[in-house]
């Protein structure tokens, strides 16, 4: 590596000047953000600022225009990176769960790590009922996705992930398609999730929990951060114009 | 029973042989290569893409009967040359397989890009991602249209009877005119009649078993 990254072995996440641009349209003009391990940060803004772009850079499921990515000291945009090694390392629940229809919960949960990890059925299985038992669903392993409520899908959905026991958890908008009375379940599984110690980064619209959980707010706007700093800080007193307008928006 | 019956039914049966083998022929090739050709259709290699897009456009876009005769009439000019059975078989190879591909390719697309996010953010390299991911759900979605085009093919085969094949629709057209010949009476309502029947009892089964793939792939 020819430039090492400023950060020491606790900075998890470093993004260094990161731009992504879709044809004629730049969605991220340079973002730059690093993640401490255990930190909690979550990201707010309005609808195609480049919030949930800007999470999916960070495994790189969308390849950066320009800048650097790093994890743990490395640079996941440097040649002969096993981009596929590194995704190991960086959980990520979606939007729409994405689970795998065709497999059962039990299924869904220990395929990478079986396939991947060559972790054998009996430990595999041992540790998704582990996590099962731990986001409340011990009960569902043989269901298939489709039998589960959205909020229970989720919450398979991030045991499915902490299955490859990653070091750091990307959550996009994981309670913006749930029915608003299975909100607090998820939120109650990534509450355990952060005071576990896990380091998060989180795009959201829960603006409580943000102030609850949040160890850092970032607002994204334009394809850039805006604003950031303590949850409690930036929500009652916005220094940015498009913050406070976004803000009187949606906690109005 | 009329004294032409029981020869006529012999020379049928032997046609519907015939028809049968081209069908199994022309359905087992079709399914292997489709598959196949659709695969490389998802590649994220362009050329190949190309090189695949080309062949599906060309023998999806012909009539059947137009291949037919190119092979069977045109392709001897050039030195090549196949016997009925093989023509047929070939042209009806072409056009199912190019139309498997298109199958293909379209169960695989339809299949939600957040499935391959999922995987792919778990660590699954892209190989793994269509093996454990993509196409065990592309599967469920190609079956019921790929029931669809083997009926399709089966009664394709009687365009065979076009450049000569003997198979179940030519018998009944030679039985007719020989028949007609040497009795003067033309027999064509029975013999039409039982081949009528005898498509019709290949090809219920299969449609009704798409129809039965639709239904339990729609409850999920």
């Amino acid at each position: 590596m020819t430039e090492p990254p400023a950060a020491d072995q606790d900075t998890v996440i470093e993004l260094r000047g990161v731009r992504k641009s879709f044809g004629e349209l730049e969605i991220l003009k340079g973002v730059d953000l690093a993640v401490r391990r255990g930190e909690v940060v979550v990201i707010i803004g309005p609808s195609g600022g480049g919030k949930s772009t800007l999470l999916r850079c960070v495994n790189l499921l969308e390849p950066v225009t320009a800048g650097q990515v790093f994890l743990e000291g490395e640079d996941l945009t440097g040649p002969g990176v096993d981009l596929n090694l590194i995704r190991r390392r960086i959980g990520m629940v979606f939007q729409q769960f994405n689970l795998f229809p065709h497999l059962t919960v039990l299924d869904n949960l220990t395929l990478a790590p079986r396939r991947l990890l060559g972790l054998d059925r009996r430990e595999a299985e041992r540790q998704a009922n582990d996590l099962l038992s731990r986001v409340g669903l011990a009960d569902k392993v043989d269901a298939h996705p489709r039998r589960l409520s959205g909020g229970q899908q989720q919450r398979v959905a991030i045991a499915r992930a902490l299955m490859m026991s990653p070091h750091v958890m990307l959550f996009d908008e994981v309670t913006s398609a749930l029915d608003p009375e299975l909100v607090s379940e998820v939120l109650d599984v990534m509450r355990d999730l952060a005071r576990s110690g896990m380091t998060m980064l989180c795009v959201t619209h829960e603006m409580g929990f943000a102030r609850e959980l949040g160890d850092r707010l970032v607002f994204v706007d334009g394809g850039v951060i805006a604003e950031q700093g303590r949850p409690a800080d930036v929500l009652d007193d916005p220094r940015h114009p498009r913050t406070r307008q976004f803000l009187h928006k949606v906690l109005r | 029973m009329p004294s032409w019956v029981a020869p006529v039914a012999g020379y049928l049966a032997g046609g519907l042989l015939t028809t049968l083998a081209l069908a199994a022929v022309s359905i087992v090739v079709s399914v292997v290569l489709g598959t196949v050709l659709g695969a490389l259709l998802v590649l994220p290699s362009r050329a190949t893409r190309l090189a695949v897009r080309c062949y599906v456009e060309i023998w999806r876009g012909l009539p059947i009967i137009v291949t037919l005769f190119f092979i069977f009439f045109v392709l001897p000019v050039v030195g090549l040359r196949f016997d009925t059975f093989v023509a047929a078989a070939i042209g009806l190879c072409l056009w199912g397989s190019s139309n498997v591909a298109e199958v293909v390719r379209g169960a695989v697309q339809s299949v939600p890009h957040g499935q391959a996010d999922a995987a792919a953010a778990l660590g699954f390299p892209w190989h793994g991602r269509m093996r454990h991911v993509v196409f065990p759900q592309a599967v469920r979605r190609a079956l019921p249209p790929l029931v669809g085009l083997v009926v399709n093919l089966t009664q394709q085969t009687s365009l065979a009877a076009v450049i000569g094949v003997l198979d179940l629709l030519q018998a009944a057209q030679r039985s007719i005119e020989r028949l007609t010949l040497s009795s003067g009476v033309t027999h064509a309502v029975p013999i039409l009649g039982a081949v009528l029947v005898v498509y019709f009892v290949i090809c219920l089964p299969l449609t009704s078993l798409s129809r039965r793939l639709e239904r339990s792939l729609r409850q999920g």
